[in-house]
């Protein structure tokens, strides 16, 4: 007459030995999407990795009075009744130098099955106390993107929190892959943390970087969009981890998580459905925590072998140009400034389309090179002087010569700026073509003929090893703007 | 109202499930015409509950269908709240055994708690046992390991002396 379950496989050995070493057992009680509820599991503490009777893990997020919340990798909704055990570790990923050039998912497992893959020995902690103020230093070295607006009118340094805000399509990606590509080639580690994107995205991340032969020195953290919420959430702070691993063995590290947004509809998401209070545009009170907890672990720090950074770019999504909105202006107050991808500049052909009016470097000028840092000060006030010249002669005025060279010498510096998406530029040829357009090397060409000089500079750059150091014998020599100015001349009409 | 003398007949969440059942059949039955409860609870109703809750019933200051709904609501209530306590045993227990596991576990742990029988034939000499969040395997197996564990150096240099 007795109803009894009898279970017949037995159980699963991994799942018994849990229970065995920690003398607790739990059972799901309710289920909501990736959120697990558990009845029992008296002595867990939050961030504890927990196994599932089933074989899937996940790990504990909150507590409400009779029931641990747990937030669990199945891709399916577990069913109630199911056992839970406590593994007794926080939830951790495995760290090593044998990740490099291997595409990972947010838990450490590879993506790539034709790879070969080597499991790291080491593991670590996902969530980790950012490091206090005593073990970090002033940020010192330029980070060096051979983006010439960014490097020129808006520096970043190593260890700098930049973040890259814009809207959809505007060639994000293609900045943050290009200045990553410098990086690696300065010697950092990279580290690509894509947020819920589609497959195909993530393929082109990848093959970008393979075609630039950098790929070994890369990790990419990458959450599908079709990954169950708990897993997309913990992308950020798993790329994080790597970057402590990295930056504890002495290797400078630049991490680009791609996107900060969607992290945090995630957890607005998980928020929503655990049911905890909603506040502005629905998001929970402590989504500002997460995000400046999350950029509190980059920065420049003091290691045993002197000074290492994590250089760290978050991007955000903005809607319609709007980075007046919850989410931007959070990150915003939380980073060392912003580049701002303007959609209307990508509209007229500006590429990158970053906007160097709207977007703020509070740490990179400081430690930009003293020429730059002129050329920086002369072309704020001259494009800012043009524009409102500009303004005036859409209505028609007429122009005297002075001011026809001044728009021409804007068109042309918007020129300098324009980047094709494969070209990284040295910092010396930026300087070297800056001065070439300053100095009015290409006076009354069409722009056409303009555009093909540079680029023709560029490769030459590029391909011819002693056009090369010529140009960066000019740079060095020059002691100022105007000494640089007058060597490029000099050069020139030999 | 005091729901203890039905609660107490229960042992196992098996039976609790269909005594759970039996009360949405009752509560049906309570607006139809001619529903006979009496002759629903004798053949819906585990043995061990019918003679007790019969009586309770009876025992209603009030015996209108709305007064006996909320008596049965009531008890759905007391039911879910009792506590549980797991068991796993390799064998199908008898009701001598249930019997006998169910007044062990009364005499130490109070009356509100049943227990949630299953059965695993891979286990020899033995059961495991979950409650409040507590697990514990006891079986041979696992003494027979943990004792070679404990004394292996012991084992060891009595099998190396054997060899000798």
């Amino acid at each position: 007459m007795f109803v009894l379950r009898l279970i017949s496989n037995g159980m699963n050995d991994k799942f018994a030995s849990y229970l065995n070493a920690t003398g607790e057992v739990g059972y799901v009680r309710r289920v909501v999407s990736s959120l697990t509820y558990v009845e029992g599991l008296p002595s867990v503490r939050p961030y504890e990795r927990v196994m599932f009777e089933n074989g899937t893990y996940g790990y504990v997020n909150a507590f409400t009075e009779e029931l641990v919340e747990t937030i669990s990798f199945s891709e399916v909704p577990l069913p109630a009744g199911l056992r839970v055990a406590r593994i007794n570790e926080q939830l951790s990923i495995p760290v090593g130098e044998e990740l490099l050039g291997m595409m990972i998912d947010p838990l450490g497992r590879p993506l790539r099955q034709d790879t070969s893959w080597i499991s790291p020995k080491k593991y670590r902690a996902v969530d980790t106390e950012p490091l206090p103020i005593r073990a970090r230093a002033r940020i010192t070295e330029p980070c060096i993107t051979g983006i010439t607006i960014t490097d020129i009118m808006v520096p970043l340094g190593k260890g700098q929190r930049a973040l890259i805000v814009g809207d959809q399509k505007t060639g994000k990606t293609s900045f943050l892959l290009r200045t990553i590509i410098s990086q690696i080639r300065e010697g950092s580690v990279g580290i690509y943390v894509t947020v819920g994107k589609s497959k195909i995205v993530i393929r082109q991340i990848e093959d970008t970087l393979t075609q630039a032969g950098v790929f070994d020195r890369v990790i990419v953290v990458a959450a599908y969009a079709e990954d169950p919420a708990g897993i997309i959430h913990l992308a950020p702070s798993a790329g994080m981890t790597i970057a402590e691993y990295f930056r504890d063995a002495g290797e400078d590290v630049i991490i680009v998580i791609d996107d900060l947004s969607m992290h945090a509809k995630m957890h607005r998401e998980l928020s929503l459905l655990g049911r905890r209070p909603p506040g502005r545009n629905s998001y929970p009170g402590d989504i500002f925590y997460i995000h400046a907890r999350l950029m509190e672990r980059a920065g420049n720090f003091i290691t045993p072998v002197g000074e290492r950074s994590i250089t760290c770019l978050p991007v955000i999504e903005a809607a319609h140009g709007d980075i007046t909105g919850y989410i931007p202006t959070n990150t915003i107050s939380m980073t060392d400034g912003h580049l701002f991808f303007d959609y209307n500049l990508y509209v007229e052909g500006r590429r990158p389309a970053i906007n160097p009016f709207l977007s703020v470097t509070r740490v990179g000028k400081q430690i930009q090179p003293p020429i730059a840092k002129e050329i920086n000060q002369l072309l704020t006030t001259f494009l800012s002087s043009a524009r409102q010249l500009e303004t005036v002669t859409s209505f028609g005025a007429e122009l005297n010569e002075q001011l026809k060279i001044t728009l021409e010498k804007q068109r042309n510096v918007n020129l300098f700026f324009n980047q094709l998406s494969n070209e990284i530029i040295a910092p010396p040829l930026q300087l070297y073509l800056f001065s070439l357009i300053w100095t009015q090397q290409w006076k009354d060409m069409p722009p056409e003929k303009v555009e093909k000089e540079l680029h023709t500079t560029i490769s030459r750059y590029t391909s011819d090893a002693s056009f090369r150091k010529q140009v960066d014998m000019l740079i060095t020599k020059a002691t100022s703007l105007d000494a640089l100015l007058a060597l490029v001349q000099k050069n020139n009409k030999k | 109202m005091n729901y203890e003398p039905i609660y107490t007949n229960l042992r196992t969440t098996a039976e609790r499930g269909m005594v759970f059942a039996a009360i949405e059949v009752l509560i049906d039955a309570l607006y139809k015409k001619g529903g006979d409860i009496n002759s629903l609870i004798e053949t819906e109703m585990p043995n061990a509950v019918v003679r007790p809750l019969k009586q309770a019933l009876t025992q209603l200051p009030d015996t209108s269908p709305k007064a006996m709904h909320a008596y049965l609501e009531g008890l759905r209530k007391q039911l879910a709240m009792l506590r549980t306590l797991s068991l796993e045993i390799a064998f199908d227990p008898t009701e001598e055994t249930i019997a006998v596991l169910t007044g062990w576990i009364r005499e130490y742990l109070g009356n509100d708690i049943i227990m949630d029988l299953s059965i695993d034939r891979g286990l020899f000499g033995g059961a495991r046992v979950s409650y409040e969040g507590r697990y514990k395997e006891i079986n041979l197996a696992m003494l027979i390991e943990n004792t070679i564990q404990q004394q292996n150096e012991s084992i060891h240099a009595i099998l190396e002396h054997t060899s000798v």
